[in-house]
């Protein structure tokens, strides 16, 4: 255990040097440090200060104040566990003032527990009541440990100003937050001194049952601890007290030698020694008991043992307590003077610490032992204090009283508040939930929309390009129907008539004037057979015309192409392998290569300052069709063009009909793009 | 001794029947051994009835004429081949304004006509020597069907009637989706087979116009 605290000090040492040296204060030695003085196990209280200490000290270097003050607290719990009150005392207001002006609400309430209960200690209520109160508007924000500390110091100070049943409520209240807690040590202590002020208050109710009751849970809860400090044995003490009230004399005698039995005592705490030796004389005195010699030597001794210790407010109190036993036990043994002696110096002592009780009683037994207007003095003065006691008791019970209301009324103000806050929580999830889904709901509409978008898209350029086909078809059959009639009218008709003019016209023996005249007439006959000749083939062709014109796919970019040609001014080749079947080939997909070809025509038109643009068909495999759109243009940088809105449309065109697409170009050369598409 | 032969002229213009009466006198004129005795029908059912009715021994017989009421005849050839089947020794002189080598085919496999004369051919001195010919039981072609002949005998492209067919109606303008109404044919066989023509013809990868071209060129259309 030794080397291990040397092993730490001197890597504490080097830590903090190599900290110096750095000139850094890393925040983590400030927790290490701070972890450090918190650990009881390992170091003792003064290592466990120094820590405290230089946590402090590095805190204030780091200059932030969030760190300062919880070091300080730090600090300051640790001087309390080594009895520093005053040190305590400084450093919490220091932190109050801290944490107010951090308006860190937690640590506001830590420190005003601390201020409160180091004042209640003192016994001053009034700054005990002011820190208690601010500590308990913060209520909602302490922590269990504080929370249980505030409700251990309230029920001190109430079963102190005689307000039991305050006293009795906070006492409970802290049991039952202790009991949320794992229990430790220092809880044990916590849990005792419960039970103990529990006892105290039933007693000087009148209680005794009940204090008796509290009595005994508290040994057991002493039972428990590992260094229980005698507190088993003042709960022993005080338990004999109740017994004496009862007048159950014999087992308060027994509880005092039980008391009595562990003579470390006698050493450890000289005080409480002399207290229960005290005690159990008086309780054989006030049995009966009739060897008043041997009561007296047992309460001179204590009287001594308590004589022979410093200068404090118990030694007063067991002093004044010592004086009334002796004035009792004299009076009895009708040693008027002594008793008297030791009535008036326990009078003065209670006086002089401000014990009222004491002071009652030894005015009681002066007022006994004086006869006329002395001792009519002594009971006016006893009737006096007594009133003004049930007076400050009453004002006492009323200011606590206060605290416990406006409490209360905080409290409920708090869970009002809370609830309001919750709901507004509750509320606002809701909403932001709501928005959400609304926020989703729209998403995926505007998605649908546009899908739907796409589709209706899709559909409209089909439907287009169908009314095209049907519009260039009801066209062509228009011009078909219309040559045809024309042709079967010159054939039938016409041709006919003609022919049967030219024959009648030969049959007729035309002798004429000359020979000249007859060959002129022969020469006109065969004019004539010309003429049905020509009229026959123009005809035919007028028929044979309706096959290249078939309303076809081809037709349709045929025509594209030349009228695109002719207005901008450039020659161009449109060719086709004819084992491309077009009437096999979807629609969707015939309009895409429309819309392609468009486009790059348009891109060709635009940009590429060409004269010539040629646009070939070809098929490979018989399932790949491929486009060829070549012009001798000026070209351009394939990568940089890429982003274009043209390009991009063709390769999303592209890319929908799930085929490849490649561009070539060559500056001043020409560019040529090749589709290749599967059908 | 005058031979007396019944005429039946068959032709929806009377300019044209009148024409071949005068050609008619003129041949008994110059050859007076020889009267006609001469009717004339503009339709099919005329025609038919008047075969049935009377002696007739030689018709004029135009192909494009109004068909029967019936529907049974459709045209000059339907009509040649019922007056053949009604007076087997009927001699029947074609003339007609087809000339396409589809049609002249046509007409000589299945009418087989003493005479085949393409208007467009027809002359008063070639009418005359038709005559001449058909009396002297030569048969008579005319310029056009003699040069058919010609091809087809010196070509060796064997096709079949749907082949015929095929080019037929395609050189007549029908759209390749319509094809099927007329040829009793799949599709994909009339493609197959379009393909296989061009193979034949020597002429792979080219359109179908470039097919008929070369399908006129040999005699089959």
């Amino acid at each position: 255990m030794q080397l291990k605290t040397i092993i730490s000090s001197i890597f504490l040492i080097l830590f903090v040097l190599s900290l110096q040296a750095q000139n850094t204060i890393p925040v983590d030695s400030i927790y290490i440090l701070r972890d450090l003085s918190r650990d009881e196990e390992t170091h003792t209280p003064k290592q466990r200060l120094r820590f405290a200490k230089r946590s402090s000290e590095l805190a204030r270097q780091t200059g932030i104040d969030s760190i300062i003050l919880l070091s300080d607290i730090r600090l300051g719990v640790v001087n309390y566990e080594l009895d520093n009150y005053d040190k305590f005392f400084k450093l919490n207001l220091k932190g109050l003032k801290l944490s107010e002006k951090l308006s860190d609400k937690k640590n506001i309430g830590l420190v005003s527990v601390n201020l409160g209960s180091y004042y209640s200690s003192l016994g001053e209520k009034d700054s005990c009541y002011y820190y208690f109160q601010k500590a308990q508007r913060l209520y909602k924000y302490l922590g269990y440990g504080v929370k249980k500390d505030l409700h251990i110091s309230l029920a001190y100070i109430e079963s102190f100003s005689r307000n039991f049943i305050e006293s009795e409520y906070h006492a409970i209240t802290g049991l039952e937050l202790i009991d949320e807690l794992p229990l430790t040590e220092e809880l044990l202590m916590d849990k005792w001194s419960l039970y103990y002020t529990l006892a105290s208050s039933a007693n000087a109710q009148g209680h005794f049952e009940e204090a008796l009751d509290y009595h005994n849970k508290a040994i057991e809860v002493s039972k428990l601890m590992k260094d229980d400090e005698f507190v088993g044995l003042y709960s022993l003490n005080n338990m004999a007290e109740v017994y004496r009230k009862i007048k159950a004399y014999d087992k308060a005698i027994s509880l005092y030698n039980e008391a009595l039995y562990d003579e470390s005592i006698k050493s450890e705490d000289p005080s409480f020694y002399a207290t229960l030796i005290i005690n159990k004389a008086y309780a054989q005195f006030q049995n009966d008991d009739n060897s008043t010699n041997y009561i007296i030597s047992q309460l001179k001794l204590g009287y001594q043992i308590n004589d022979s210790l410093d200068d404090n407010y118990d030694k007063y109190l067991l002093k004044s307590a010592i004086a009334y036993y002796l004035s009792r036990v004299y009076q009895k043994a009708q040693q008027k003077d002594s008793s008297y002696k030791y009535a008036k110096e326990a009078y003065a002592t209670a006086k002089e610490i401000g014990e009222n009780d004491y002071v009652l009683d030894a005015l009681l037994v002066l007022s006994e032992l004086e006869d006329g207007d002395k001792g009519k003095a002594h009971l006016r003065e006893h009737i006096r204090i007594s009133d003004s006691l049930l007076q400050l008791e009453r004002s006492n019970r009323d200011k606590f009283a206060r605290i416990r209301y406006g409490t209360g009324q905080i409290e409920t103000e708090k869970d009002k508040a809370e609830k309001e806050r919750d709901w507004l929580y509750g509320i606002s999830i809701g909403l932001i939930a709501f928005a959400m889904l609304i926020l989703v709901i729209i998403a995926q509409r505007y998605r649908n929309n546009k899908l739907q978008f796409a589709k209706d898209q899709q559909q409209a350029n089909e439907e287009i390009y169908q009314l095209m086909i049907t519009q260039q078809n009801k066209l062509e059959e228009g011009r078909h129907q219309e040559r045809y009639r024309i042709s079967e009218e010159l054939h039938d008709g016409v041709l006919s008539k003609l022919f049967g003019v030219r024959l009648g016209l030969g049959f007729i023996d035309v002798k004429g004037q000359t020979q000249d005249d007859v060959d002129k007439y022969k020469a006109y006959m065969g004019q004539i057979q010309t003429l049905e000749k020509d009229i026959r083939i123009l005809s035919h062709d007028l028929r044979q015309d309706g096959l290249s014109s078939k309303g076809s796919f081809n037709e349709i970019i045929h025509t594209f192409i030349t009228k695109q040609c002719e207005l901008h001014n450039f020659k161009s080749t449109f060719t086709t392998e004819n084992s491309i079947n077009w009437s096999t080939i979807a629609e969707k997909t015939k309009v895409h290569i429309y819309r392609i070809i468009q486009e790059s025509m348009h891109n060709v038109i635009k940009h590429a300052e060409a004269t010539e643009l040629s646009i070939n068909f070809k098929k490979e495999n018989e399932t790949i069709l491929v486009l060829e759109i070549s012009d001798n243009g000026k070209g351009f940088d394939a990568k940089v063009a890429q982003r274009g809105i043209g390009l991009k449309n063709i390769a999303s065109r592209v890319k929908q009909l799930k085929g490849d697409f490649n561009i070539a170009s060559i500056k001043e050369k020409g560019t040529t793009l090749r589709i290749s598409i599967a059908v | 001794m005058i031979k007396t032969i019944h005429v039946l002229i068959v032709d929806d213009h009377p300019l044209i029947v009148e024409a071949y009466k005068n050609a008619l006198l003129y041949f008994s004129n110059q050859n007076k051994n020889f009267e006609f005795v001469i009717s004339k029908a503009s339709n099919c059912d005329d025609a038919y009835q008047k075969v049935k009715d009377k002696i007739i021994d030689l018709v004029f017989l135009d192909i494009k004429i109004p068909p029967s009421k019936d529907g049974k005849l459709l045209s000059g050839e339907d009509l040649g081949l019922a007056m053949k089947t009604l007076r087997p020794s009927l001699k029947i002189i074609v003339s007609t304004m087809f000339n396409n080598n589809f049609r002249i085919n046509n007409i000589l496999s299945v009418l087989n006509p003493e005479a085949l004369l393409i208007k467009d051919d027809i002359q008063p001195n070639n009418l005359l020597a038709a005559l001449a010919s058909v009396f002297d039981d030569m048969p008579y072609y005319s310029k056009t069907v003699l040069k058919f002949l010609r091809k087809r005998i010196t070509n060796t492209y064997v096709l079949d009637k749907n082949d015929m067919l095929l080019l037929y109606h395609l050189s007549k303008g029908v759209r390749t989706t319509d094809l099927t109404k007329y040829i009793p044919l799949s599709h994909g066989s009339i493609e197959r087979r379009k393909k296989q023509l061009k193979g034949v013809f020597l002429i792979d990868d080219c359109d179908d116009s470039e097919l008929i071209r070369v399908a006129e060129e040999k005699g089959f259309i």
